[in-house]
């Protein structure tokens, strides 16, 4: 088949992008703004159009492929399985969210962001679509761009060298993984006779090159991108620099290539190696779970307490893939998504109150439950989702992961366990000490929310109440997917 | 049968177009002091002239010149990216020579005459020949360095650039003698023959080449000669001769002939990995942009290097293709550093930060330069260092290339130290107001097209690379 739809969602929002950057000295901010948010919209509409033609299990679809560089067997390869459209939602879903959070007018150069932000939904939705590996390096690198310019023009005081050391420990994961690659597609070769970076030839004869190195090569890509304990270091200087709207992409969208590189790549082509090594991969994610959340409990800043609840939830997700359980690697998928609505969601609080409060002291909080009533209602959803409430969509995720590190080792879901409740520790503490208690000098009557506001955290909110109370059919999106990853090599349950 | 003299003649017709025009000019301008526009003007129509005198010639001459020369796909591609070196050099130079105050006429022809020089080496089949059109390069470009008589850096890098060019030229001559001991003739392609003259011939000979390469540990007079030289000049040595040094190692190792056994040998490897991280460790403390661009290339360098180590098959093709996008981002990295240049004082990282404001576009270009040098995609770097490590993986050189990945990711590093002043940070002290020439326009602007269309598109480049392989 040729290029059709699934193309034309990819590339809409760079279309979009392109044409803003040719037009910008015709057309006014606020249209560039419109434009961009338009175009986000679209790409929002037409990829929920996809689930309506989509059949749960039945590998990947809306398949297209062209030819694009036949000498060396790459094409431009794109479909959908369950776990990618789950994604490519989330992403369309983020995007022009995150686009609203930036509109109030205190963001300098907005087109510049808009475009950026439009280059890099293009980016994002390609890795997670993509069924060509050379294709999929391309859209993986190509996603460092705009990032890496969101972060250090539109960033905080310190925003170039969190750009600067974000861009390169993503690029030192990459560069490995770009060798991988290569080299993955040099032993098929060996044992085919052909040359091809094609996804579903690659791992149709999976196992007979599951060469150990391969495996980690790719792993070191993901768990920077995850972030892995101990290659997170970047993550916490990232999310506090960017400004809201790169926050909730960075932690939206971002950290999940990471993850579904994992369960894509990792699993999805090595699932030999990956089930020898399950228990390693297994104890870095609760090792990521428990470092997180104690490091959460020590920040005085607000946006680096999230970005470190970032680490310890995206451990979950690390520790749930690694599992190799259906179970745990069902909810490693559901803990992204969760995750990306949840803490989208908390950076989107933390910005609204930045714009008001002009700080991210902890300190400098206190009583805004008082000053801003309705705000502290959503703020409380989004905080009780963030800790996997029950009726939340985090309870789903954690309680999937925690079952499917019981059916591997009862020790280790016992290990993995004080991470739930620590959770639950720093997000109250976080909750009191921004909206209880004494309200500070030059608080006392902060800007009322505005209606873009709202919409934002209950879209977010909605949406992970609706998957915590209504689970089945996103967990069987997934599941036929997650059985053929694992089929064939017998992992338990 | 071999065609005679006069066959063979309209083969070389773009250097005689560039070599006349040279001695043109110079006979004009001992009479009177010649305006620097209608020089460049003069040699911008030799090198069209000369453009169309090599598609008017194209096409295989065998055994042109009793053989001395090679008129195959190899040839053109070198020469061709020889002679848009030249051009953007030319381009370069106009507003340079306005300002710098020096001999117009000297200065073009001797451009143009190492230009003719360059394209003979990229074409030469034979030591002979090669030393003879590798010197008439080197000694006209020693000249020009050396123009700018008041600047001692000048000096510096013209003396630096002579004496290690005659060093290079020495070793090849040295070589090419022990050669000439065992098998009895000066063709660059003679028949292998295991014999431990050939391998020490072989072994001088690759030393002399490396010099023009710059790989280390051949590459001392690189930094200087970028910092102190005219940067147009500059621009054509790190594109021109760079790609005239690979052209015609490219004819040594990889034609089946007297040096193959290197290709796919240990030195090869040695000197990859040396160039490759010597280059990007060097390059990590450098703050001259021009210095920092020689070690740069440097470690460029060694990364196509590990193109030599691949399939016979493929690698003379990712060879080309590398040097294509090589000669794109060196040329518009270098015309960036010209429009930032204050009256011919190198510029510094400190003069970057206010270019994304002022000069947005050219902000851009840079950007595009920068994510090419570090192997970016979506741009042309990314699908050139793709088909290097493919190149050298799929004969087995992991190691090699991880120590390609290492240095990539220093490299990265570099470049970004230089993105973030010129696209993050407003205008500081060392901030100077300039207007855009037209020719650093012209160069930045087909320089990044060249390099995002080669990166969307990457079977654009092969097919370019293939289109000159076949003839």
């Amino acid at each position: 088949m040729s290029l059709g739809f699934l193309t034309l969602i990819v590339f809409l929002p760079a279309l979009a992008a392109v044409a803003l950057t040719v037009l910008s000295g015709r057309i006014s901010v606020q249209t560039a703004k419109v434009m961009g948010l338009g175009a986000s919209l679209l790409a929002l509409m037409l990829s929920a159009t996809l689930p309506a033609g989509f059949l749960p299990g039945a590998g990947f679809q809306f398949v297209e492929e062209a030819s694009w560089i036949p000498s060396l067997g790459i094409s431009y390869k794109v479909g959908l399985d369950g776990i990618s459209l789950l994604m490519v939602l989330l992403t369309t879903v983020l995007v022009p969210l995150a686009l609203l959070t930036a509109w109030g007018g205190s963001t300098r150069n907005e087109r510049g962001l808009t475009i950026a932000m439009l280059f890099l939904e293009t980016a994002m939705l390609g890795v997670f679509v993509s069924l060509d590996l050379f294709l999929f390096y391309m859209f993986w690198e190509a996603s460092l761009i705009p990032m890496f310019f969101i972060i250090g023009v539109w960033g905080g005081a310190g925003c170039t060298r969190a750009a600067m050391k974000f861009f390169l420990f993503t690029m030192a994961g990459s560069v490995l993984m770009l060798a991988a690659i290569i080299s993955l597609a040099l032993v098929n070769r060996q044992g085919t006779g052909v040359l091809t970076f094609d996804y579903t030839l690659l791992s149709a004869t999976r196992g007979a090159f599951a060469v150990k190195w391969l495996f980690w090569a790719f792993f070191a890509a993901f768990a920077v991108k995850i972030p892995v304990l101990p290659f997170h270091t970047w993550l916490p200087d990232a999310h506090t620099e960017a400004p809201t709207a790169g926050s909730i992409i960075l932690a939206g969208v971002l950290l999940k290539l990471g993850g579904y590189g994992m369960i894509r790549f990792c699993a999805g082509l090595f699932p030999t190696v990956a089930l020898e090594y399950r228990l390693p991969l297994v104890l870095l994610g609760i090792a990521g779970i428990i470092y997180g959340a104690m490091m959460v409990l020590v920040q005085k800043d607000l946006k680096r307490l999230v970005a470190f609840s970032s680490v310890s939830h995206m451990g979950y997700v690390v520790a749930g893939l690694g599992s190799f359980t259906v179970a745990g690697m069902g909810g490693g998928v559901m803990q992204m998504v969760s995750h990306g609505l949840a803490t989208g969601a908390l950076f989107a609080a933390v910005g609204i109150l930045y714009e008001r409060v002009h700080t991210r002291e902890l300190s400098g909080y206190g009583g805004i439950s008082r000053v801003m009533p309705h705000f502290s209602w959503l703020f409380l959803v989004v905080v009780l989702a963030s800790m996997g409430l029950p009726g939340t969509s985090g309870f789903i995720s954690e309680f999937m992961v925690l079952l499917g590190l019981w059916k591997l080792q009862p020790l280790l879901a016992a290990l993995a366990v004080p991470g739930v409740v620590l959770g639950a520790v720093y997000m109250l503490m976080m909750f009191r000490a921004v909206m209880q208690g004494p309200v500070p000098k030059g608080l006392e009557r902060l800007a009322p929310l505005e209606g873009r506001e709202v919409f934002v955290l209950a879209v977010l909110a909605g949406g992970v109440i609706i998957i915590g109370v209504w689970p089945g059919p996103w967990i069987d999106l997934i599941q036929g997917d997650i059985l053929r990853i694992i089929g064939g090599v017998g992992g338990p349950g | 049968m071999m065609p005679g003299f006069m066959e063979s003649l309209p083969a070389i017709l773009p250097e005689l177009v560039l070599a006349l025009g040279a001695i043109l000019l110079l006979a004009l301008g001992v009479s009177r002091q010649m305006e620097a526009r209608f020089c460049v003007r003069f040699v911008l129509i030799a090198s069209v002239v000369a453009l169309g005198a090599m598609a008017y010639s194209a096409g295989p001459i065998e055994g042109s010149f009793a053989g001395i020369m090679a008129f195959d796909g190899l040839a053109s591609a070198g020469r061709l990216l020889v002679l848009a070196s030249l051009i953007a050099a030319l381009l370069l130079s106009h507003p340079w020579l306005e300002s710098a105050g020096m001999q117009n006429a000297e200065y073009v022809s001797l451009l143009l005459l190492s230009g003719a020089g360059l394209m003979g080496v990229c074409a030469s089949a034979n030591w002979i020949a090669l030393l003879v059109f590798l010197e008439i390069s080197s000694i006209s470009l020693a000249a020009i360095m050396g123009m700018r008589r008041g600047v001692p850096a000048s000096r510096e890098a013209a003396i630096k650039f002579f004496i290690l060019s005659a060093f290079a030229s020495a070793f090849i001559v040295f070589g090419a003698a022990v050669l000439f001991s065992r098998v009895r003739g000066f063709s660059m392609m003679a028949p292998e023959y295991p014999d431990s003259a050939v391998v020490t011939g072989t072994l001088f000979i690759l030393a002399g080449l490396s010099f023009k390469c710059s790989l280390v540990p051949f590459h001392a007079w690189a930094p200087d000669t970028y910092e102190g030289g005219p940067t147009p000049v500059v621009a054509f040595i790190a594109s021109a001769s760079k790609v005239a040094g690979f052209t015609a190692m490219a004819r040594f190792l990889l034609s089946g002939g007297a040096g193959s056994f290197i290709g796919g040998g240990a030195v090869l490897w040695v000197l990859a990995a040396m160039s490759m991280l010597g280059g990007t460790i060097l390059a990590l403390t450098q703050t001259n942009l021009k210095r920092l661009m020689a070690y740069s290339g440097i470690s460029q360098s060694g990364y196509l290097l590990l193109a030599f180590l691949g399939a016979a098959e493929s690698r003379t093709e990712s060879v080309v293709t590398y040097l294509v996008v090589y000669t794109a981002m060196t040329l518009g990295m270098l015309a960036v550093i010209s429009a930032l240049e204050d009256e011919g004082k190198a510029p510094e990282v400190s003069s970057l930060p206010g270019l994304g404001a002022r000069h947005p576009l050219l902000a851009a270009a840079l950007g595009v330069f920068l994510f090419s040098l570090t192997g970016l995609p979506p741009t042309a770097g990314f699908f050139a260092k793709f088909q290097v490590f493919r190149e050298a993986l799929s004969t087995g050189y992991l190691y090699l290339v991880l120590v390609a990945v290492v240095s990539s990711v220093i490299s990265a590093g570099i470049y970004i130290r230089l993105l973030v002043p010129a696209v993050m940070e407003g205008e500081g002290v060392g901030w100077r107001e300039f207007s855009l020439a037209p020719g650093v326009a012209a160069i930045t602007l087909l320089a990044s097209i060249i390099l995002v269309i080669g990166g969307l598109f990457p079977s654009l480049l092969v097919s370019l690379s293939r289109l000159f392989l076949a003839q």
